[in-house]
């Protein structure tokens, strides 16, 4: 199938662009576009025509997804022609040319065979990341042969890496003698979780006899308890007597003494204390007391004595107002004389400028009229800046002017020196198109060379070739037998030979057989012969013939005759009929028995007869058959004679001449490659020569003036054009550069004198106004600028001091305003306070008011803080005149209770209540002490108990009973530290899940184990069938792909290699080599360049999309920029490979380097490729529709 | 009125298989199930207060001598002492098997019925009787429902018996007998124990499997405990299933033949787990995927399994990182076109697929080719690949590896080929 025309009719940044492959039937077409062209678009847009646009396309960003449509007409083989448009859709994305008719998906899939997208772009597609991918992987298999050719034909270049990866894989999970492989780690872990689980188990025998041994530790110890809680009561009784004793005696005294206090009183225990205390209050109360009141006496009479209030001091708020304010008049009295100063000072120098002005000493009145005088309208001061500038700017004009004209008729000099420039471009074409011939020179020396060598080769091989005594033509023109005929006559000869041969072996076959039998049958009739059905129909008949003449002469009684005598002469022994007949009867007899009695070996016998027989006549018939075939075998080498003789050659055997044709076929090859060559080299100096005669018609053409050159090759005639082009170049590349250096000038001129002129115009327009101005301001109209603008500066300065002087006095107005009403307020307020008759000035009074006032409120003062006093002695009185009297009260009632009727008795009853209490106390104490030690009992009882025992026997029986103590202890603790290590087993084992935890683990082990073993098996098998079927395809294709492919790799390496060869490694590997040209030099893989590395790999690919034409429907073959790496020399090889390959089917060849769309130029003939162009669009909305450029068509 | 509970096939201690460890997988939490569901069956029968617990066979794990699991069953059994609740039950064909069962001191309140003859347990407070006779050895291939007595008149009769009945799928055909027989005793519930999917044969008289009461492995999917049944006063017994189990196993099917990116899967992926995780109030999941259906992601899939697997873990630890296992991935995706293409006619990729071809039609070259995993096969634990899943030695197992291979090799090439 061929793609006719590519529709881009809306589709990633195309809008109803088209690429026209044409019609033809195949051919190489470069698809050329810069970056950003739409290059990857189109090659995109060219494979999703044919599989359908993804779901999620990314060219939707110019076309909405409903909008995308891709268009082509395809040609099929047979000549059919399709046209079709995709759409982007689920249903029905397939249609017709007028993008409406629906067409079944079925068209497209019949023409692409079953081949999906993935093999689309595998086998009918080589883009660069493949290359390199290929090129890398043909060095890292060192060129392993079932490897490179697996990769090449299925496009899937990097095989290689991805067998070591699975070989790796399955490495890296297991191999056998390995340690840290991932199976290897988890077998070992496994062991190791089996010896945990076994460990950590729990056994029920370990477990009952632990339990045993508890409870028996544990009754031993109930027991031992028991016993010592025993002891330790006893021991504590006896213990508690021996303590108590002391206490007890002394328990015994008391009480006697308490007797002889029954009468004393119970007074409160701190009642000696509070007697005093009570005694030491009254008397301080009544001192106290008495102290206020005098105090109180004295302060009442200072109040008496102190005046009334003032009316100054009922107005001290208005006066201390008053008092503020007085720094503020002060200030503003101050402030006015200096506001006075300054504007007398002002009046001076308004006066002095009016003066100036007028010239003469002016009044106010004058002085006030100038102040008044309005404004000049228009601006003086821009007025009298301008005659100025404008006369300089004149002046300046006039001088470019004059430059400008100057320089311009220098120029117009100069560019008629230089003269007019020919015409070059009819020149520079012929020029291109000779230099494309330039090496067409070489190639035609290169041409001859070929065929001389060619002519060498075909004489020394007709000398070797032997049975040819003619001459090289005579050879040449000779009607040789064709190999057809010589392949007859070896197949009727060989197929003859054979039938000879198997004919001679049939014979001897038979002949053996035949021996076989006959010593077999001599076997069985040694010792006796086995008697067969003829020797018994022979005694038989020999027994009829008897009875016969035994019966002919019983009823003819006749004598015997003579064939009773060869009757008897046949049977020995005999005498007479009788006898023979007899005798031939008992033979008769014995066979039959005989037969009866050894049938296997009579059938036997029987069977090896007819055998033989047959045997006999198989060697007869095998003799017959090699007789006729040994004729016709040399009939037919007569007849293969026959046919040679009338060349005067005497023949070999079809074989061997089949090997002397294809010798007399190379050298005819020989002379038809220098005959080729020949006329290839005629050709070429030709047009060279056609070339040379249009370069110099084209020179003359554009120089008929100059001489032609004297150059007689094509090349030095190049080289003279190029540098007579040179010097036109550079004269033209002058005179334009004047051209446009006298252009600037005279615009240059235009400007300025149109600047000019204005300038004129400036100065006209500008007397009228000037003169007013002048009037306003007084001055002449013959006034200066200087002096209009001094004249300006005297009124403007009149009228600021006159503004000024203004504000000043409204200032001081203000200020009179404000001390006046300051004085009213004073003098109202020194009347009010009564001392007007003192006649105080304005600024005095408040400030003598304020030091009156002050006086006042510490008298003031002075009265509040006597109040208070009084306030505070009376409350004193109060308080301890009470305290006497409860003083009085509290001591009574001690007096009372101690049954006394004075204070001084009261020492010795409290003396007698205090021994009281302290007996009594100390005996509570000793019963508190005593209490526990009775541990229940009375304690008068047990107080007795006391008294009554005998110390000694107590502490011996103490001493006995402790001992008892410490050892029922030591063996309670030694059972308890037993029972402890017991239960910290048994909950050891209680709580125990390890190997529970254990068995759980090595599920996961195992679990993980399958999961890896699977992958394992998975990676092996994966790796072991690729190889398999890596070697098989190698050893079915081997021969003619890695023939074509050495073919490829010499013409894409531009011979630096002659070609390619299996061989095989140290290992006993096939691999591939390379051969270098002349004395069979090899270079391994490893030994070659990245670059040759790429270009193995290009032929090798290219080899198998050959064999791949021979099936199916073609598809085109879409290179997409492999060249980008090849040097030129090496991309131009691959381009003629492509043109080639492109005489059988199309390939699309896109890229983005135009040197490699100028190689094809100057490398492909301009039949061979077709170049389509897309161009980026300059605008950054869209991209202009491609072009498609017919080259030199 | 009463209230008891039925359960069996306990397999105290008994490891959870299949479960393969993996970064972030939940091992703390799921260490100890079987315990975990005994505990919850303890505790239930506590928070109901039941009257009594029947436990139909099988407590132990088998021929395993770790008495850890006698002492952990000894603690629950006091528990239930504690509560007041008794416990009648018999050996299964595991117990049997089991030194555990014979030493185990079993507090006041629980009966292990005898393995001699059949017993019967007559509790008049409640009115009960209960029938039932364990196993002597594992083996145990006797009908022993025979010599059960017939039902005692005026008491709601349980028996209590480890069986497979007629057999059932997947165990062995112990205690053999039939539900008539069963009926013929005139019973009113016979508590059975040994299959482990729960299963009501009868309801007229109740003849019921409860299941296990933990799933051990992937093959015992769903919801596992224990039956509550409650008789009312004239006798009629209702029953509510409970779920005791601290894991639950499921599979979960997800389909890829709608999806066209990896995303998209491993989306449908989460939600599904989200839909299973949110089902039900299990505290963990222990869940097998299975990508299946005819999917243009087939050959990424294919490429490489084990990135996949990790892939959907992942995704798993996102749905719910503390409670969600996943116990496997299976890829059983088919190509969306199998039938119409081929990588090429006559080339390299051709001879490839001939190769699988050519193994396919002949079971000798395959086990052939078995032999290649001879050096691992010594290497592994005899018991681990008693299916071939791993490394397959019979011809099917090998041309189910080989129905891997090729996609997974195919993919690897980048080619979409044409599996069988």
């Amino acid at each position: 199938m061929n793609i006719v025309q590519l529709d881009l009719l809306a589709f990633g940044p195309f809008t109803g662009a088209t690429i026209t492959f044409g019609a033809g039937t195949a051919g190489l077409h470069i698809v050329y576009g810069e970056n950003e062209a739409g290059k990857s678009s189109s090659l995109r847009a060219l494979k999703q025509l044919l599989y359908g646009i993804p779901r999620t396309s990314a060219d939707n960003f110019v076309h909405a997804y409903g909008d995308l449509r891709i268009g082509a007409t395809l040609r099929r083989r047979d000549g059919r022609t399709v046209q079709v448009i995709r759409r982007k859709s689920q249903k029905h994305a397939l249609r017709g040319g007028d993008d409406e008719q629906v067409v079944e998906a079925q068209v497209l899939e019949e023409i692409l065979g079953r081949r999906d997208l993935a093999t689309f772009e595998r086998r009918h597609g080589i883009d660069h990341d493949e290359l390199v991918a290929g090129g890398k992987a043909v060095g890292e298999g060192k060129g392993d042969l079932a490897e490179l050719l697996f990769a090449a034909g299925s496009g899937v270049a990097d095989v290689n890496r991805i067998q070591l990866q699975l070989n790796s894989e399955v490495d890296e999970l297991f191999t056998p003698r390995a340690q840290t492989r991932r199976i290897n780690k988890s077998l070992d872990e496994l062991k190791k979780l089996r010896e945990v689980a076994a460990t950590s188990r729990v056994r029920t025998a370990d477990w009952t006899l632990l339990r045993d041994e508890l409870r028996a530790d544990r009754d031993a110890e109930v027991q031992v308890v028991a016993e010592l809680a025993d002891t330790r009561g006893r021991y504590e009784r006896l213990s508690r007597l021996k303590m108590a004793l002391p206490s007890v005696v002394r328990q015994r005294d008391l009480l006697a003494e308490l007797d002889g206090l029954t009468d004393a009183p119970r007074l409160a225990v701190d009642a000696a204390e509070l007697r005093q205390k009570l005694v030491t209050q009254l008397r301080v109360s009544e001192h106290a007391a008495q102290r206020c009141a005098e105090e109180l006496g004295v302060v009442e009479r200072q109040l008496k004595e102190f005046p009334p209030a003032s009316p100054l001091y009922e107005r001290a708020e208005h006066v201390e107002a008053c008092n503020q304010q007085l720094g503020s008049y002060k200030k503003a009295a101050k402030d006015r004389v200096g506001l006075d100063s300054r504007r007398t000072a002002l009046l001076d120098d308004v006066s002095r400028t009016a003066r100036d002005f007028l010239g003469h000493a002016a009044t106010i009145a004058e002085i006030t009229a100038i102040g008044q005088r309005p404004a000049p309208r228009l601006g003086v001061r821009k007025l009298g800046r301008s005659p100025d500038q404008l006369a300089t700017r004149r002046g300046e004009l006039a001088k470019q002017l004059a430059d400008h004209v100057q320089r311009r008729h220098d120029a117009e000099r100069q560019l008629q020196d230089i003269g007019p420039s020919p015409d070059t471009t009819e020149f520079e074409r012929v020029l291109r198109r000779a230099r494309k011939e330039v090496a067409q020179q070489e190639r035609e020396q290169s041409r001859r060379a070929d065929a001389a060598t060619a002519r060498t080769r075909a004489t020394s091989a007709l000398a070797r070739l032997g049975g040819w005594t003619a001459s090289l033509e005579e050879l040449l023109a000779a009607p040789l037998p064709t190999p057809e005929t010589v392949e007859h006559w070896h197949k009727v000869l060989r197929e003859q030979a054979e039938a000879v041969e198997r004919l001679e072996r049939e014979r001897e076959r038979h002949i053996a057989q035949r021996g076989r039998v006959t010593i077999e049958l001599a076997h069985l009739d040694e010792g006796f012969a086995v008697p067969t059905e003829a020797h018994l129909s022979a005694a038989r008949a020999r027994r009829e013939r008897g009875w016969r003449l035994i019966r002919a002469l019983w009823e003819k009684q006749e004598a015997p005759d003579d064939t009773s005598d060869s009757y008897l002469d046949e049977s020995p022994g005999a005498t007479t009929l009788g006898e023979a007949y007899t005798l031939a009867v008992a033979q008769a007899d014995q066979i039959v028995d005989r037969m009866r009695h050894e049938a296997d070996r009579v059938a036997h016998k029987s069977t090896l007869q007819l055998r033989r027989d047959q045997v006999d006549h198989d060697v007869i018939a095998a003799e017959e058959q090699l007789a006729a075939a040994r004729g016709a075998e040399q009939a037919s080498l007569e007849a293969w004679r026959a046919i040679w003789k009338r060349h005067n050659v005497v023949p070999q055997l079809p074989a061997e001449m089949r090997g002397w044709l294809t010798r007399v076929s190379q050298i005819g090859q020989e002379i038809a490659v220098a005959e080729q060559a020949e006329a290839e080299a005629s050709v070429l100096a030709e047009r060279v020569a056609a070339q040379r005669r249009q370069v110099l018609v084209a020179w003359k053409q554009c120089a008929a003036e100059r001489p032609l050159p004297e150059s007689t090759s094509l090349a030095e005639l190049l080289d003279d054009a190029d540098e007579m082009l040179q010097r036109w170049r550079d004269a033209a590349q002058r005179a334009e550069g004047l051209r446009n250096q006298i252009e600037q000038l005279a615009s240059q001129t235009e400007r300025t004198r149109s600047e000019l002129q204005d300038v004129l115009r400036q100065q006209d327009e500008l007397a009228g106004p000037w003169r007013e101005e002048m009037t306003r301001l007084s001055l002449p109209s013959t006034a200066t600028p200087d002096e209009a603008e001094e004249q300006l500066r005297g009124i403007e300065k009149i009228q600021e001091g006159l503004r000024e002087m203004e504000q000043l006095d409204e200032r001081m107005r203000g200020i009179d305003r404000e001390a006046e009403d300051f004085s009213r307020v004073v003098h109202d307020l020194v009347a009010q306070a009564g001392f007007a008759h003192e006649g105080w000035p304005v600024d005095f009074a408040p400030t003598e008011m304020m030091k009156r006032l002050k006086a006042e409120h510490e008298r003031e003062a002075r009265r509040a803080a006597l109040h208070k006093e009084r306030a505070r002695l009376e409350k004193d009185c109060r308080s301890q005149r009470s305290k006497c009297d409860e003083a009085r009260i509290a001591v009574e009632q001690l007096c009372r209770e101690a049954s006394v009727l004075t204070v001084e008795e009261l020492p010795a009853a409290e003396h007698r209540s205090a021994r009281r209490h302290a007996v009594e106390a100390e005996l509570r104490e000793i019963d508190k002490h005593l209490l526990p030690l009775a541990s229940g009992e009375a304690v008068a009882r047990f107080a007795e108990q006391v008294l009554a025992q005998d110390q000694l026997q107590l502490a011996a029986e103490l001493s006995t009973l402790e001992s008892d103590i410490a050892d029922k202890d030591r063996r309670r603790n030694e059972l308890a530290a037993r029972i402890a290590v017991l239960e910290s087993r048994a909950q050891q084992l209680d709580q125990s899940a390890g190997a529970v935890e254990a068995e759980f683990a090595i599920q996961q082990l195992v679990a993980r184990l399958q999961v890896d073993a699977r992958d394992y098996a998975r990676k092996k098998l994966a790796a072991v069938l690729l190889r398999r079927a890596m070697e098989r395809y190698r050893e079915r294709g081997q021969g003619p792909l890695v023939r074509r492919a050495s073919e490829l790799f010499a013409e894409l390496t531009l011979g630096s290699f002659a070609g390619l060869r299996a061989e095989f490694d140290d290992d006993g590997r096939p691999v591939l080599i390379g051969v270098r040209p002349g004395r069979n030099r090899t270079t391994p893989i490893e030994g070659m360049s990245t670059g040759t590395r790429d270009q193995l790999y290009l032929a090798l690919r290219l080899a198998s999309l050959e064999e791949d034409f021979r099936g199916q429907e073609p598809l085109p073959f879409i290179v997409d920029d492999v060249l980008i790496q090849f040097d030129d020399a090496r991309a131009a090889g691959a381009l003629r490979v492509l043109a080639r390959i492109a005489e059988r089917v199309q390939v699309i060849f896109f890229t983005h380097h135009a040197h490699l769309r100028n190689i094809a130029r100057t490398t492909l003939d301009d039949q061979a490729y077709c170049v389509h162009e897309l161009r980026r669009a300059d605008s950054a909305i869209g991209l202009s529709e491609p072009t498609t450029e017919k080259e030199n068509r | 009125m009463f209230t008891f509970l039925h359960a069996a096939d306990i397999h105290l201690d008994s490891p959870l298989r299949g479960l393969e460890n993996y970064e972030g997988a939940p091992a703390q939490e799921i260490r100890g199930a079987t315990r975990r569901a005994f505990e919850n069956l303890v505790r239930l029968a506590c928070e109901r207060r039941v009257d009594f617990v029947v436990i139909a066979g099988d407590l132990f794990d088998g021929e395993r001598d770790d008495y850890a699991s006698a002492l952990f069953l000894s603690r629950q059994l006091y528990r239930l002492r504690d509560a007041g609740i008794r416990l009648f039950m018999l050996a299964g064909n595991h117990d049997a098997a089991s030194k555990m069962t014979r030493s185990l001191t079993l507090p006041d309140n629980a009966r292990m019925l005898s393995h001699l003859e059949p017993e019967t347990i007559d509790l008049p407070d409640l009115g009960v009787a209960i029938h039932g006779q364990g196993f002597a050895k594992s083996a145990e291939m006797r009908n022993l429902v025979a010599a059960y007595p017939q039902s005692i008149p005026g008491r709601f009769n349980v028996g209590i018996l480890h069986t497979s009945l007629a057999g059932r799928e997947g165990h062995e055909p112990y205690a053999p007998c039939t539900v008539t027989e069963l009926v013929a005793k005139g019973y009113d519930y016979w508590a059975l124990g040994h299959v482990h999917t729960r299963e009501v044969v009868s309801a007229r008289p109740w003849i019921v499997f409860p299941g296990n009461t933990q799933g051990r492995h992937v093959r015992e999917p769903g919801a596992k405990g224990c039956y509550v049944v409650s008789v009312d006063d004239p006798g009629t017994a209702r029953l509510e299933f409970v779920p005791l189990d601290g894991l639950r196993w499921e599979v979960c099917r997800v389909s890829a033949a709608d999806c066209e990116r990896p995303t998209e899967l491993l989306g449908a992926v989460t939600a599904a787990l989200d839909a299973l995780v949110a089902q039900a109030d299990t505290p963990l999941w222990a869940v097998r995927v299975e990508v299946t259906g005819k999917s243009p992601l087939h050959a990424e899939l294919m490429a490489d399994p084990h990135l996949w697997t990790n892939e959907i873990r992942a995704r798993a630890q996102g749905v719910s990182a503390d409670r969600l296992w996943i116990e496997k991935v299976k890829l059983l995706t088919e190509p969306v076109r199998p039938d119409v293409l081929r990588p090429d006619e006559d080339g390299p990729l051709a001879e490839l697929l001939s190769v699988f071809a050519e193994l396919r039609a002949s079971d000798e070259k395959l086990r052939e080719l078995g032999g290649e995993f001879d050096e691992l096969r010594a290497r592994l634990p005899v018991e681990m690949d008693e299916r071939g899943e791993a490394l397959p030695t019979t011809a099917d197992e090998l041309q189910r590896l080989l129905n891997e291979v090729e996609p997974f090799l195919l993919a690897r090439l980048n080619v979409r080929g044409t599996p069988s």
